[in-house]
């Protein structure tokens, strides 16, 4: 069995660049509100093993730092 | 027998005086000294005064916060309490009334909206292409080897991919020396000056108000042929040119000159003074050369060199790139007004004064940074996202972060595939200079450059 893992995100800092919902559609989407821009939403917070490395290049890859994956044993 | 509780209604807040920076003069506080020597104040501020200085520009009371923690305080607070447009002001002339920071609130949150249009993440991929074309005509006439000034020529080469992407190929062509000369006669309306009044009568501010007419007529040329052919085009005047505010008028022509104005101004010069550090960084440190051409000679062998390439792509480089950005930031005087009594831990900011954020003194905390002082382009970045701030923050964060990093990435995967590049003088003769807002190498800035055997 792999990794199980959750996805927390901090709406605070994001700014729509909207490269996790390039590289991981499945986990993430972009609401808008009526902001400046749209804000990241998580789909699911705790995606299937199939889904780590998508979630885990979106994380690397985000301008501005807003994905965090915490894994659990 | 104790006495009852009673703490536990409300009590007072204690607050603690904010430490002030020493050697104000009458009359005019600390002004001087930051107008002239800005980075080597605020340095001082921090050193003399931690976490938190208060000191005085000419009556306008300012307190600078430094590291990650009061970085986070800051970007958070909410813009009705910690304001951004009452603190920059200077850039109304240059962009325009009823632009940005010259428009209510409402208005700039839509025209953000536009403009964010244009930096999505699906758009990048077009301008890889744009920006690679233009590299390439760039080193052209290069020949096997030779000396330039790169400080010139980034700012020559950056206002080119900027205005292809930004304006289309169609203006970008028919770019003129006149129009670099406009946004430099824009720049140097901001100087530290500008910060307490804008609107004051002196040479250099007229030639900026004159740049801005000047401009507006050239874009607006632009864009009426545009109209009269109906042509159209994927990029940033396109969707200036479409775009509508949320009660259906579109933008002025007024109104899309001071967006490419705005776009300019933030992509511009933080992007060329970014190119000529990241030069001079791999100028000064050879040992890491072999690999970093290892790096982009494989990305032209997959055939990715004018498409999109991401930091597992060009590891190296893009640490050279971000910690160019730590060492030496491009902006380094992020400033809120408060509007309404801003708490910091056992401080209180009170309304009225300036709080400002300093990324090169941020940059600079061993607490974040070990050896800070050391150029390391495979250092990590901070675990907390605070403490490496060289686009700012929060809301109010460069939208063009992802845009910028593409294009310094694209000119030096070709830079560093064809050509090497060794300093022309001494390597202390390369100092930091802030003579407008933005933080450039001191000239003269000679690089020599010779082609390589691939």
């Amino acid at each position: 069995m792999g990794k199980t893992y959750r996805i927390v995100v901090d709406k605070g800092i994001c700014q729509g660049h909207s490269v996790c919902v390039a590289h991981a559609p499945k986990v993430f989407r972009t609401l808008d509100d009526g902001g400046p821009y749209p804000l990241v939403d998580l789909i699911t917070d705790r995606p299937g093993d199939d889904q780590l490395a998508d979630v885990e290049l979106a994380a690397e890859l985000c301008p501005n730092g807003v994905i965090r994956i915490v894994y659990e044993d | 027998m104790t006495p009852p509780d009673v703490s536990l209604g409300d009590t007072p807040h204690k607050t603690a005086p904010i430490p002030y920076v020493s050697g104000e003069k009458p009359g005019v506080g600390h002004y001087e000294e930051f107008a002239t020597t800005p980075l080597e104040f605020l340095h001082r501020a921090y050193e003399e005064c931690g976490e938190v200085s208060e000191f005085d520009l000419a009556g306008l009371k300012t307190v600078l916060m430094v590291g990650a923690e009061a970085h986070e305080a800051f970007f958070r607070a909410p813009d009705d309490q910690l304001n951004a447009a009452a603190a920059y002001q200077m850039m109304v002339p240059v962009f325009g009334e009823g632009i940005q920071f010259g428009a209510p609130s409402e208005i700039e949150r839509q025209q953000l909206r536009m403009q964010y249009q244009g930096l999505r993440y699906e758009k990048m991929a077009g301008y890889y292409a744009k920006v690679a074309r233009e590299v390439k005509d760039f080193i052209a006439d290069w020949g096997d080897s030779g000396e330039f000034d790169f400080y010139e020529a980034f700012t020559d080469l950056t206002l080119k991919t900027s205005t292809h992407c930004l304006l289309g190929s169609d203006f970008r062509y028919k770019l003129t020396g006149e129009f670099a000369e406009l946004y430099h006669d824009l720049e140097q309306g901001l100087d530290a000056a500008a910060i307490r009044d804008p609107n004051a009568q002196n040479s250099a501010y007229q030639k900026r108000d004159d740049a801005r007419r000047r401009l507006q007529h050239l874009i607006t040329e632009a864009v009426r042929d545009r109209r009269a052919r109906d042509f159209h085009s994927d990029d940033m005047l396109e969707i200036y040119m479409t775009a509508t505010y949320e009660d259906g008028t579109p933008l002025t022509e007024h109104e899309i000159t001071g967006m490419v104005i705005w776009f300019m101004f933030g992509g511009h010069h933080t992007s060329s003074n970014t190119s000529a550090w990241t030069l001079l960084e791999i100028c000064r440190n050879p040992q890491y050369l072999a690999e970093l051409q290892a790096e982009q000679d494989a990305v032209f062998a997959a055939g990715k060199e004018a498409s999109m390439t991401t930091q597992r792509d060009i590891p190296l480089l893009d640490g050279f790139i971000r910690e160019s950005l730590r060492v030496h930031p491009p902006l380094n005087a992020i400033t809120r007004r408060v509007l309404h009594d801003f708490e910091y831990k056992d401080y209180k900011v009170e309304a009225g004064k300036n709080v400002m954020l300093c990324p090169h003194v941020a940059h600079k905390l061993p607490d974040y940074f070990p050896n800070p002082e050391v150029f390391d382009p495979r250092r990590p970045n901070p675990e907390n996202v605070f403490a490496l701030i060289p686009f700012g923050g929060g809301r109010h964060k460069c939208i063009g972060n992802a845009f910028a990093l593409l294009q310094v990435r694209t000119i030096f995967t070709w830079l560093l595939h064809f050509y090497e590049f060794e300093l022309a003088q001494p390597a202390e003769y390369y100092r930091e200079v802030m003579p407008t807002l933005i933080l450039r190498p001191s000239d003269p800035c000679r690089v020599k450059y010779r082609r390589r055997k691939v």
